[in-house]
């Protein structure tokens, strides 16, 4: 951990928000190849958010053998809803303490939503299709956001308390990492993260086995 | 040691053929070993290739299996659930599922959770393996607890790594046999094991090849260790190193025997081995064949040899071989007929005589004695010994070579006349030697008749003819002797009396041969005698008529031998002249007569001495003048010695005798004729020669009483010889009658045992001192006459 903070280079600039009730951070994340990291959860500790703006219900989409999104945050108690876009059935699944479940085989909009109750991180697969996982960020902290696939993340706060931490989750890191910060003017935070971002959803070769099934089988239907 | 050719030759073909045979056999021995070798070694090299992939292989599978395990959702599930009793027993559930020995359960950072085996630590490479990415399963072969494993960690995702699940197969026993089965070589796993020690932990070898003990501390040696006791049993071995890890070793020593590779070339090399004694065995039949067709003839044409060697020219060589044996005993029998011709010339060149072509001596001697081998019984023969009376004078007439062709012209005479059975053979210069086979003395008339008859016929030699005188002397067996060589001296004795014959032809008589010999032996012994000068003098008075007194003595030869005992004059004085000693003996006589007339003279004794001389003596001037130097030296009167010589013996060369006669006249010696009225006497010589005195012989004298014709040849001579002036003595006078006879017949002189026999010298001197009676009485009666 200690070797991940130091190769991070923080070039701390905190942008200060003009509105007395409210700041705002962006950060852009990039990896160890330069490219931007995406699906990093980005938190302020003990800062607070406008909770409002969490909704009650999420929605991790199945679409051709990916859970799209990737990484969701939600706040406990939050439903989460596993709609099926694909024509193949899905296994969902999740063995992750405090938030376990199983969505057996099912299709469209079948299953009914798994409420998390629980904070952590609660990881998802397909028991099916193998390549497929997701992460659902069960977190009180309603300032917790998700880098876009640019590496990009809009923080915001409420109040005029300038967050003085940072904690960033990746599921190719191994733990969580705090990084301190330091109120900047209207600038966007670089972090460099010691990852190389590959999607792990990619199943090729499974894609095109599948492929080849349809061609050659014949139609039970 | 001379070895045979046939052994040469075989030891030189069989002994390079198995010199060659055995080279290339053990060529391909080594070959078939070095390649056996080779492809064992290859066969390791492509046995460990298959090892490693049947370990791989069963890695792979056991992968797939434990893959398919871990990806199974009800045993992911059970797994999330944390709860240790669930977790084991899923565990050992899908374990048993695949069979594994060895099942384990780790962190998803590594940490040994659940195991089936009591291990501390993992070892060094699944550890590593554990920490790497958690995409995909991880097959690898390690230790634990001493025991190898095919060991797969499989990541438990759901579908984050949940922890990793290690799923072992031990390598065990069943699985090397397997392997051995696949390879056909034998595998040992050599690994480190607890203890820091390296051992043999699993083998396919039989229990007596592989390492007993084995705790060295390295796996190297260990397998190196393992190597070399195979190798020491003809196995060749290959180290792999399966795992080389800090702490774990494990190597597989492959091996393989060779003698079972070499197995498969066992028959070949029978094969090769049969092939061998057979040709061998050919080699040597071939060998013997090759040596026999030459040494067959070899060994015919040897006893050839020795054959023709030994004499025996009667048989041809004959060979039924190649070109070179056949000329070689073209050659043996060119040879052999040249040997046999130069060998009859040669012999019949010394078989006979080149001139007549007679038989020779030798040649008759043979066959003499072969006939008398062959038939002894039939003893009765006859040999005539022949030569030619007037062969010398021929000879002397008309050259040798005349002579030669009269010999050659006699001997085809005699071939002519022999009879079947007879022989006939030139034994000495003019001799020929005539063999009657059967012929008795009873029909010897018909063979001299008819010899004479065919020599009857002059021949012309030359245009001269010439008539041949056969002179023959015969001998007959077995009154006459029954040995060539006996028989021959007989025959040559008949023959020199056939000499003296005029019907040209002689028996010998029984006896005459021993006179002969004993003549040889007088003449012999006669050497030594007058070497030794073993001769004594004896003198005979001689009592004169005259002077009623004896004026003269005759000296006597007399000799006893030491073998032959006492030797008359008579008999040893002819031989001494017929061998020439006679000379020696006289001067030997001289001397002693002269001395002891020197010793009667100092005495008182006035004698003269009567010395017979030879004729041979008076031929030699030599003598006479020694004779006539050794008078003069002794100081003597000349006329105490009177010289009595023999005029047959003259005759030979009257010339030289009356020279030397005159010799011993000037040197005032008186001479005297001997033996007068024996041989030939001549009054012409008697005129002539200086004698003063007739002796006249006492064949004419002995019986003088009784023959009138003696006494009146006696009375003529006595006559005649006072009429030339002669005194005469009379020898042999041995009675009263004949003295008489002379004392009226007016004799001189008279000599014979009726006067005295001839005595010493000393008994001499006594008679002379005292005169017997009866001579004292010839005085009387002479004057009585008167």
């Amino acid at each position: 951990m200690l070797r991940v903070l130091a190769v991070m280079r923080i070039i701390a600039l905190l942008m200060m928000l003009s509105s007395a009730q409210a700041g705002e951070l962006r950060v852009q994340l990039n990896g160890d190849d330069g490219r931007p990291v995406p699906f990093a959860v980005l938190t302020l500790p003990g800062m607070s958010a406008d909770s409002a703006a969490h909704p009650t219900r999420a929605t991790v989409d199945q679409q051709e053998r990916r859970f799209v999104p990737h990484v969701s945050t939600v706040t406990p108690g939050t439903q989460v809803f596993f709609p099926n876009s694909d024509d193949t059935r899905h296994h969902v699944y999740s063995f992750s303490a405090g938030n376990s479940f199983e969505l057996q085989l099912y299709r469209a909009n079948d299953a009914a939503p798994v409420t998390f109750d629980n904070a952590g991180i609660a990881t998802v697969g397909c028991n099916i299709h193998d390549n497929m996982k997701a992460y659902v960020y069960v977190s009180d902290d309603a300032t917790a956001r998700v880098s876009d696939l640019d590496g990009r993340v809009h923080l915001q706060w409420q109040g005029t308390t300038l967050p003085t931490l940072l904690e960033i989750w990746h599921p190719q890191l191994q733990s969580s990492v705090q990084l301190s910060i330091a109120p900047i003017d209207d600038k966007i935070l670089q972090i460099n993260l010691p990852v190389v971002w590959e999607d792990p959803q990619i199943g090729k070769s499974e894609l095109e086995l599948e492929e080849l099934l349809k061609r050659f089988s014949l139609d039970a239907n | 040691m001379r070895t045979s050719f046939r052994n040469k030759l075989l030891l030189l073909i069989v002994g390079l053929l198995a010199v060659t045979l055995s080279t290339s056999l053990l060529a391909v021995l080594r070959a078939s070993s070095h390649a056996v070798e080779n492809i064992v070694r290859e066969e390791l090299q492509v046995v460990e290739r298959v090892f490693r992939a049947l370990l791989q292989d069963d890695r792979e599978q056991l992968r797939n299996r434990a893959q398919l395990l871990a990806g199974d959702f009800a045993f992911k599930q059970a797994i999330a659930t944390g709860e240790k009793a669930t977790i084991v027993s899923v565990l050992a559930n899908h374990g048993e599922r695949i069979n594994a020995d060895f099942v384990v359960m780790l962190s998803s950072t590594g940490d040994i959770l659940l195991s089936t085996h009591n291990i501390d630590r993992l070892p060094a490479n699944v550890l590593e393996t554990a920490q790497g990415p958690a995409t995909t399963a991880r097959a690898m072969l390690t230790l634990f607890n001493d025991q190898a494993y095919q060991l797969v960690l499989v990541p438990v995702l759901a579908p984050d790594l949940l922890g990793w699940v290690g799923l072992g197969t031990a390598v065990d026993q069943a699985m090397l046999n397997e392997l051995r089965n696949i390879t056909n070589a034998d595998i040992t796993l050599v690994a480190s094991i607890s203890g820091n020690v390296s051992a043999v932990v699993q083998s396919t070898l039989a229990d007596g090849l592989t390492l007993d003990g084995g705790d060295r501390q390295q796996t190297d040696d260990v397998a190196a260790q393992l190597a070399d006791s195979l190798a020491t049993q003809s196995w060749l071995s290959r180290k792999v190193v399966l795992l080389e890890d800090d702490g774990q070793q494990l190597i597989a020593v492959l091996s393989q025997s060779l003698e079972q590779a070499l197995a498969s070339y066992e028959p070949l090399r029978q094969q090769m081995v049969i092939i061998g004694f057979v040709a061998l065995f050919l080699a040597g039949i071939t060998a013997l064949v090759i040596a026999r067709s030459v040494t067959q003839p070899i060994y015919q044409l040897v006893n050839a040899a020795r054959r023709i060697a030994d004499g025996n020219y009667s048989r041809r060589v004959n060979l039924r071989a190649g070109e070179e044996f056949g000329q070689l005993a073209d050659t043996l029998n060119l040879m052999q007929d040249t040997v046999s011709e130069r060998e009859a010339r040669i012999r019949y060149q010394a078989q006979h005589d080149m001139l007549t072509k007679l038989p020779n001596r030798e040649y008759i001697y043979s066959a003499f004695n072969t006939r008398m081998a062959e038939n002894p019984q039939r003893d009765q023969f006859a040999m005539g010994l022949l030569e030619l009376a007037n062969l010398q004078q021929l000879t002397d007439l008309y050259g040798s070579e005349f002579s030669d062709t009269i010999l050659q012209q006699m001997a085809e005479r005699i071939i002519d006349s022999l009879r079947r059975g007879d022989m006939a053979a030139r034994v000495a210069d003019s001799q020929i030697l005539l063999f009657f086979d059967d012929l008795t003395h009873d029909g010897v008339a018909v063979v001299i008749e008819k010899l004479q008859e065919d020599f009857a016929s002059p021949v012309l030699i030359n245009g001269i003819p010439v008539r041949l005188e056969p002179l023959i002397g015969f001998v007959f067996a077995p009154q006459h002797g029954r040995k060539f060589e006996e028989l021959l001296r007989r025959a040559q004795i008949a023959l020199a009396n056939a000499r003296a014959t005029s019907s040209g032809y002689s028996f010998y008589q029984i006896g005459q041969d021993e006179t002969h010999l004993r003549q040889i032996t007088v003449a012999h012994r006669l050497q030594t005698a007058v070497e030794g000068k073993h001769f004594n003098i004896v003198f005979q008075p001689k009592y004169d008529l005259r002077a009623h007194d004896v004026l003269q003595v005759e000296a006597l030869m007399r000799w006893t031998d030491d073998e032959l005992g006492e030797v008359y004059p008579d008999e040893f004085i002819p031989v001494a002249e017929q061998t020439g000693i006679i000379t020696e003996i006289s001067m030997i006589m001289i001397k002693q007569v002269i001395e002891q007339i020197c010793a009667w003279r100092r005495g008182g004794l006035n004698l003269a001495v009567c010395v017979n001389l030879s004729g041979t003596d008076i031929l030699k001037t030599d003598f006479v003048r020694h004779t006539v130097a050794s008078l003069h030296e002794s100081g003597l009167d000349p006329a105490s010695m009177v010289m009595e010589v023999t005029e047959t013996m003259m005759m030979t060369d009257m010339k030289m005798a009356l020279a030397n006669i005159k010799l011993f006249e000037d040197a005032g010696i008186q001479l005297a004729i001997d033996d007068f009225g024996s041989g030939f006497s001549s009054l012409v010589q008697l005129k002539t020669l200086p004698v003063q005195e007739l002796k006249i012989d006492k064949s004419l004298v002995l019986r003088l009483d009784q023959d009138t014709d003696d006494q009146q040849i006696v009375r003529s001579t006595i006559e005649m010889a006072h009429y030339l002036g002669l005194k005469v003595v009379a020898e042999g006078v041995e009675n009263k009658a004949s003295l008489q006879l002379l004392q009226q017949m007016g004799c001189d002189a008279v000599q014979g045992f009726y006067v005295a026999r001839p005595m010493t010298a000393a008994a001499l001197e006594s008679w002379l001192g005292d005169l017997p009676t009866n001579v004292r009485a010839i005085r009387d009666a002479d004057v009585f006459s008167v």
